[in-house]
């Protein structure tokens, strides 16, 4: 590179990154504190994931507290000593559920963020933190994530299944917004995952919402329950998480035994809530679990398939049917293909 | 690297709100066609150049974002490419044509666009591009001034992020 290409590159740098501007006087205000939220992390004999995370946790230096639970790993877990660290235990694993909701116990901090000790933080969770400290009041922030898989397509962010919600919702960008009520059914409809919320600790506290004790599926409680129980929701564009996907490895995600069939346990709270609720999350609601049993489908073993339909028809038949006028009103298509899975071929 | 020097945090400013030109920062504008009539605002937040939103209630033949380039930038003679890399997204998909603007001597300017648009989509994307000065004739290798300009749709909405825009010379 030349001296003059340098110079070029260094002046447009100063211009783009440090240009001093009038700042008018809402401006003068200081900036609001960051939030420092908790950090709950449930860990099944992953102590290297643990440790890559812990260190990028504490190297941000954005968590006023760090719970994490160990559920039955061989050997058990040790933590690093260090002010706002916690270590909970159960002698015999319990799934992942039931850990974030022993660790949630412990929280002393008003907001919370749960994580996978195979997920990895981003450098743009401090900024949204910092965002979040100016937000106000709100019941939970979800964030963008990156995934294993969209990178390996050259692209940067998280799958389609769950863009396309963000983007009929209109919040596809914007780094903070607040997500209109009426747009809820829509994004409650993107991946369940614990890990791309920030949460206020006395909502979930105060509506008794927590995970499921499932071996699979119980992030759904958790996810679904805040969304019909909440007063304000923001929505952030920035990708906060990184999370890795082998499809070989001993993910949840990848389990095709018995333990499938629990999704229906896993979904009951969630209907229940919904029973009040209108048309809107019904419908949501409705697409969510028919789109989630064929997903399980190609998940569970092929000899437990047709005992996976035949529970569907069942829990169709006890929680949406009475639904039914109303999704008729609203998505006459969407009641035509719920009727058809009530019917389950032998 | 927000635009300003201390991140807004989501506080949002009116463009076009006196005129068809806002300045975002010295040497940093977006000029629009005076024949349109534009509303929308922006913010620089913490780890983002510039996010805005744009409603064209009257649409316009063009709009850009203009960056002044350096002095340096005047004399090209001993450059031999000049590369964009770019980070956008935006809610609909948005083609960005990105030219660099050569002020003339006896008046004017003369445009030298990149060969691809930027494609910004909702999820963010990465763009890099170069040109080379020795393939443009109608280039000038020295001009009064210089600006990169990013030509953004001039006739419909938009909600646009620049995530982050480097501009470097070899």
């Amino acid at each position: 590179m030349t001296g003059v290409a340098r110079r070029l590159l260094r002046a447009v740098r100063r211009r783009l990154s440090r240009s001093r501007y009038a700042i008018d006087a809402a401006r003068r205000a200081p900036p609001p504190a960051a939030l420092r939220p908790a950090l709950v992390i449930p860990v099944h004999n992953d102590a290297d994931g643990l440790a890559r995370l812990l260190a990028q946790a504490r190297a941000m230096n954005c968590f006023a507290q760090i719970v994490v639970v160990d559920d039955g790993s061989t050997p058990p877990v040790t933590l690093p000593e260090g002010p706002g660290m916690i270590l909970l235990r159960h002698d015999h694993a319990k799934g992942g559920g039931v850990a974030r909701n022993l660790g949630l116990t412990a929280v002393t901090e008003p907001h919370v963020l749960f994580f996978d000790a195979d997920d990895l933080l981003t450098d743009e969770l401090p900024r949204l933190l910092t965002a979040l400290g100016g937000a106000g009041d709100f019941d939970f922030c979800q964030f963008k994530y990156a995934d294993s898989r969209v990178q390996a397509e050259a692209l940067r962010g998280h799958p389609d299944w769950d863009e396309v919600f963000w983007e009929r919702a209109g919040l596809s960008v914007g780094h903070l917004r607040d997500a209109p009520p009426q747009v809820w059914p829509v994004l409650a409809q993107t991946a369940n995952y614990p890990w791309n919320k920030v949460y206020r600790t006395g909502f979930l506290r105060d509506h008794d919402i927590g995970c499921a004790a499932t071996q699979v599926h119980q992030d759904i409680p958790l996810h679904w329950l805040g969304y019909l129980a909440a007063d304000r929701i923001l929505t952030s564009d920035r990708i906060c998480a990184w999370h890795h996907v082998n499809a070989a490895g001993g993910r949840l995600t990848n389990r095709s035994g018995p333990e499938r069939l629990e999704v229906f346990d896993a979904l009951a709270p969630v209907m229940v809530a919904a029973d009040a609720a209108d048309p809107d999350w019904q419908c949501a609601l409705s697409t969510f679990v028919l789109g989630l049993i064929d997903w399980g489908e190609g998940q569970i073993a092929p000899e437990l398939r047709s005992e996976l339909r035949h529970r569907e028809a069942a829990f169709l038949s006890a929680t949406v049917a009475p639904w039914l006028p109303a999704i008729e009103g609203a998505d006459a298509g969407l009641a035509q293909r719920i009727r058809t899975r009530m019917e389950p071929s032998t | 690297m927000p635009l300003r020097e201390r991140a807004d945090y989501g506080i949002a400013e009116p463009l076009f709100s006196t005129s068809n030109s806002t300045g975002l920062a010295p040497g940093v504008m977006l000029h629009l066609d005076p024949e349109a009539r534009f509303s929308g605002t922006w913010s620089s937040p913490d780890g983002r150049l510039v996010e805005m939103h744009t409603e064209a209630t009257r649409p316009g033949a063009w709009f850009g974002l203009h960056i002044a380039l350096p002095g340096e930038a005047a004399d090209l003679g001993h450059v031999r490419w000049i590369g964009i890399v770019a980070r956008t997204s935006a809610l609909h998909a948005a083609a960005i044509r990105v030219g660099l603007r050569s002020g003339l001597a006896e008046g004017g300017f003369q445009d030298s666009f990149f060969g691809r648009h930027i494609l910004s989509q909702p999820r963010q994307s990465d763009h890099h591009d170069l040109l080379c000065p020795a393939d443009l004739p109608d280039l000038p290798q020295r001009a009064d001034w210089r600006e990169l300009v990013l030509f953004l749709p001039p006739a419909a909405p938009l909600d646009w992020v620049l995530h982050d825009l480097r501009i470097y010379a070899l």
